[in-house]
């Protein structure tokens, strides 16, 4: 639900939305070219098909102060330009061969990809080396672009029922860290937008070692390395960007509430959100342990919170447990729930909290523990049946500094999670202190 | 509301085999049952799609959401499985069973790998002839359908697809409702409505699409053991015609948001006629897509919109080709000039030779695409026979779509495009204004 990606063109869910628990092994090959632009192969020869993911290591918690959303107003510029630049020729040129294409501006990161017919591969890989190079952002194509981006906010968040509390309650949520900022940007800043403004953070961002090149399909490592040579490594490094790595301050024991109304919805939200360390914060084995653990909580019918709150004491229609960690933002674990025709908002929160109480004080057994690990691991199957899945979650894992071979690691580690450290690190996340609680009235 | 959209997905595109054998083998049941099957034993995993010929259109009017109702509690617990039981033994064998309706059918789909599908075909079997549907869920499933339901009824788009059910197919017709039903009728309905709902899944109308590690021989053996308790016909309520609106009207209803929605339609033809391609092609230049006339003269031109553009929908009844836009208050109105002024344009002037080309050539590009996963295959082999193509469609499509030309898609466009009876609904605050086409 707590969608912070701004897609390009359509609302294409099946990218980035967030983290979810279809890592696996892919068997990558990677390389490093001498521009320092790392290139990441998965080879699948399921379908005719192939896909090209450019991920840049810049997104909104780097974009400018006062100039929220620049990084996602330069992603549509990435597409913009005369029929002779790479930028311009880019959506005509991949719609004609049939090809699907998208780009997304999440806090961390922003992504270019294509999907298209295999022997269309070399068209877009010169494209987006092209637009890798270089791009002249022009007037009379960035203008009325602010305008394109004014809509999108409108239908995203402004005509969505839960859009402006989502994005009011992060801006909360977090206190000094960029993490707050919508990625699409605030109204009044997208605004004062200048074309140069987004040609200066292309210049500093978009250079091929702040980047990951990804090709996956119906390739081989041979093929793509003789074209990302020819393509890709011509282009000049830049300077290696420094982000800001601004760090959320140590706040003392903290409970907020937050209240908000819409004439949009007819049923009240009830949210929760936890601060959770991300891979790189605390000890590894709690980012394990926080996977196990949000798959084993909401699963419908038989996850432990679901099944007290939907199915024994039918107090709420809904629960969703959701942890983001892949991240370069401070992670937070999320409850999202919807009391069931006849309940409120209080006896929701009542019943969590008191489910909460029994498992800080019996903990989980070893059983749901186990069964949980078992779910996510079998899994697996399904993701590599599908030619494109694999290379969405290696990128969104590596684009925020995870490496390969411990993301290959995944099942092992999957399996080396034990009960005691589900216990642990439940009781590190929810016998906090500190929670931050929001809830969404309908406006009468 | 999502389902009456559901048909648009991949049909406007086409496949060529000499890039990938995906080939097609058609199983028959003991009872006379057709299955679709793509063979591919380097995955692990089963996906199957099947529809019936019964959908929410077909509900009584006092009962609607009986069918969308019917399709949430067949998992809620079958034979000796329990709700909690069923969900359980379904994560133990890590396999997916759910079930959807749209306007015209009732389906479901299953994914499962090799090594678990007996069991779950046997989960899908009981979850047909066995369904428990017993009080106790049904109150549960009632009670979030009806939450669904009051949240989605208050959403923009939700408001003015419904709008345009109703201004193109009358406020009574069948196919002016929600699938979902109203929170009034929903009320209405009881655990026996859905046993004598479940008498309407008959054979007669099913229809199977299957890709992964399955060989013809195990599916017939499944399919034989499944279908057999299931009735071998069942008798349905006509569903009254429909004729489309030969005036245009627009109607607005008031809603303060900074981004007024519009929606569009006119009436297109089935996927059956000797024209589909065409329309595809033609909608394709239209409105389709990223790169479009409509997209190029709404959004990259002037900046009106984020997301404009059209969709064929193909339901048994009627086809629509159906689009949308959203422009703040004050542009919401020449957008929708714009709209109409390309709608004139393509009729009275058809594609441009580039055009022509680079539709035809996504057209046939973008079908390999729908090929990346089991499930994808099964869904897209389900379609094609919902839409009674022949087996052999596939493979000639891109032979059909080489065949058309620039002039057959021209005069095409001139008989089909009806600018004069287009049907609009407009949802926001926008200014006042006409709606004007050069």
């Amino acid at each position: 639900m707590l969608k912070r990606v701004c897609l390009h063109f359509y609302m294409l869910i099946i990218v980035l939305a967030y983290w979810n628990v279809e890592a696996a092994v892919y068997n990558p090959h990677t390389f490093t070219l001498k521009n320092g632009l790392q290139v990441v192969v998965i080879e699948n020869h399921r379908a005719p098909v192939v896909t090209q993911m450019v991920w840049y290591k810049v997104g909104t918690i780097d974009d400018p102060h006062g100039k929220s959303g620049l990084a996602h107003y330069l992603e549509h510029l990435m597409f913009k330009g005369s029929l002779a630049s790479p930028a311009g020729r880019m959506l005509t040129e991949v719609n004609r061969v049939g090809g699907e294409q998208n780009a997304a501006t999440s806090p961390d990161f922003t992504v270019y990809y294509q999907v298209v017919p295999k022997n269309k591969l070399e068209l877009i890989m010169s494209l987006e080396a092209g637009r890798m190079a270089q791009l002249e952002i022009e007037e009379q194509y960035a203008k009325p672009e602010l305008d394109v981006i004014l809509e999108e906010r409108h239908m995203r968040v402004d005509n969505s029922p839960t859009g402006v509390f989502f994005e009011t309650v992060l801006a909360n949520f977090f206190k000094h860290h960029p993490a707050r900022l919508p990625a699409i940007g605030w109204e009044h800043e997208i605004k004062t937008f200048t074309t140069q403004d987004a040609q200066k953070f292309y210049n500093t961002w978009y250079t091929p070692n702040n980047a990951i090149l990804l090709i996956a399909g119906d390739v081989t490592v041979e093929e793509v390395k003789a074209l990302a040579k020819k393509y890709y490594e011509v282009i000049p490094a830049k300077a290696k960007p420094r982000p800001l790595n601004i760090q959320e301050p140590k706040m003392k024991p903290l409970r907020q509430r937050l209240e908000m109304s819409s004439p949009l919805i007819q049923e009240p939200y009830f949210l929760r959100l936890f601060n959770a360390p991300n891979f790189k914060e605390g000890s590894r084995k709690d980012f394990y342990a926080l996977q196990v653990l949000s798959e084993l909580l909401d699963k419908p019918v038989t996850g432990r919170i679901y099944r007290e709150l939907v199915e024994n004491q039918r107090i709420a229609t809904f629960i969703q447990i959701s942890y983001q960690g892949y991240t370069r933002s401070p992670g937070y674990l999320l409850i999202l729930a919807q009391p069931a025709q006849g309940h409120t908002i209080e006896e929701v929160e009542t019943a969590l909290n008191k489910e909460i109480e029994k498992i800080i004080q019996h903990g989980l057994n070893v059983s749901e523990v186990e069964k949980s690990k078992t779910r996510l691991l079998a899994h697996l199957d399904y993701t590599r049946d599908h030619v494109l899945s694999g290379s969405n979650e290696i990128g969104k894992a590596l684009v925020v500094g995870e490496t390969i071979e411990e993301f290959e690691s995944w099942p092992d580690r999957i399996k080396a999670v034990t009960q005691e450290q589900v216990n642990a690190t439940f009781k590190l996340i929810f016998d906090s202190k500190s929670n931050f609680t929001a809830i969404l009235w309908p406006q009468k | 509301m999502r389902l009456f959209f559901s048909l648009i997905i991949t049909l406007l595109s086409s496949f060529s085999f000499a890039h990938a054998e995906l080939k097609i083998q058609e199983v028959v049941s003991t009872h006379g049952v057709r299955a679709w099957l793509v063979e591919d034993h380097t995955t692990p995993v089963i996906a199957m799609n099947f529809s019936f010929e019964i959908g929410a259109a077909q509900d009584p009017e006092d009962k609607k959401g009986l069918a969308a109702l019917a399709s949430q509690m067949l998992t809620e617990g079958a034979g000796k499985f329990s709700s909690h039981d069923f969900a359980q033994k379904l994560q133990e064998i890590a396999s997916f069973i759910s079930f959807d309706v749209t306007l015209s059918h009732f389906q479901g789909s299953l994914k499962t790998t090799q090594v678990n599908a007996k069991e779950a075909f046997q989960l899908l079997k009981i979850t047909l002839t066995e369904p428990l549907f017993s009080s106790h869920e049904f109150t549960k499933v009632v009670n979030a359908h009806a939450t669904s339901l009051a949240n989605s009824e208050k959403k923009p788009s939700t408001i003015a697809l419904f709008q345009l059910r109703k201004q193109i197919f009358g406020t009574t017709h069948p196919y002016a409702r929600l699938t979902e039903g109203s929170l009034e009728t929903i009320k209405k309905i009881t655990p026996n409505d859905l046993k004598n709902f479940m008498k309407n899944l008959s054979r007669n109308t099913l229809k199977i699409g299957v890709c992964g590690n399955i060989t013809a021989q195990e599916l017939k053996q499944i399919l034989d053991e499944i279908l057999s308790s299931l009735p071998k016909e069942s008798s349905l309520p006509q569903i009254p015609p429909v004729q489309f609106p030969q005036q245009e009207k627009v109607t607005t209803i008031k809603l303060a948001q900074p981004q007024s929605i519009g929606f569009f339609a006119q009436q297109a033809i089935p996927f059956k006629d000797p024209n589909n391609l065409k329309l595809a092609i033609a909608n394709e230049a239209l409105g389709h897509g990223s790169v479009s006339r409509l997209m190029n003269e709404v959004r990259e031109k002037r900046g009106y919109a984020y997301h404009v553009g059209t969709n064929i929908n193909q339901e048994p009844l009627i086809s629509l080709l159906i689009g949308s836009v959203g422009s703040q208050n004050t542009r919401i109105m020449k957008s929708l000039s714009l709209i109409k002024e390309e709608w004139k344009r393509i009729r009275d002037h058809g594609l441009t030779k580039e055009e022509f080309e680079d539709a035809k050539s996504h057209i046939l590009g973008a079908y390999t695409l729908n090929f990346m996963s089991s499930p994808q295959i099964a869904e897209l082999l389900l379609l094609y026979q919902e839409f009674e193509a022949p087996i052999t469609y596939m493979q000639n499509r891109e032979q059909l779509l080489n065949a058309i030309t620039l002039t057959q898609v021209n005069q095409f466009a001139k008989d089909f495009f009806t600018p004069e009876k287009l049907q609009i609904v407009i949802v926001g605050n926008p200014e006042e204004g006409e709606i004007h086409a050069q």
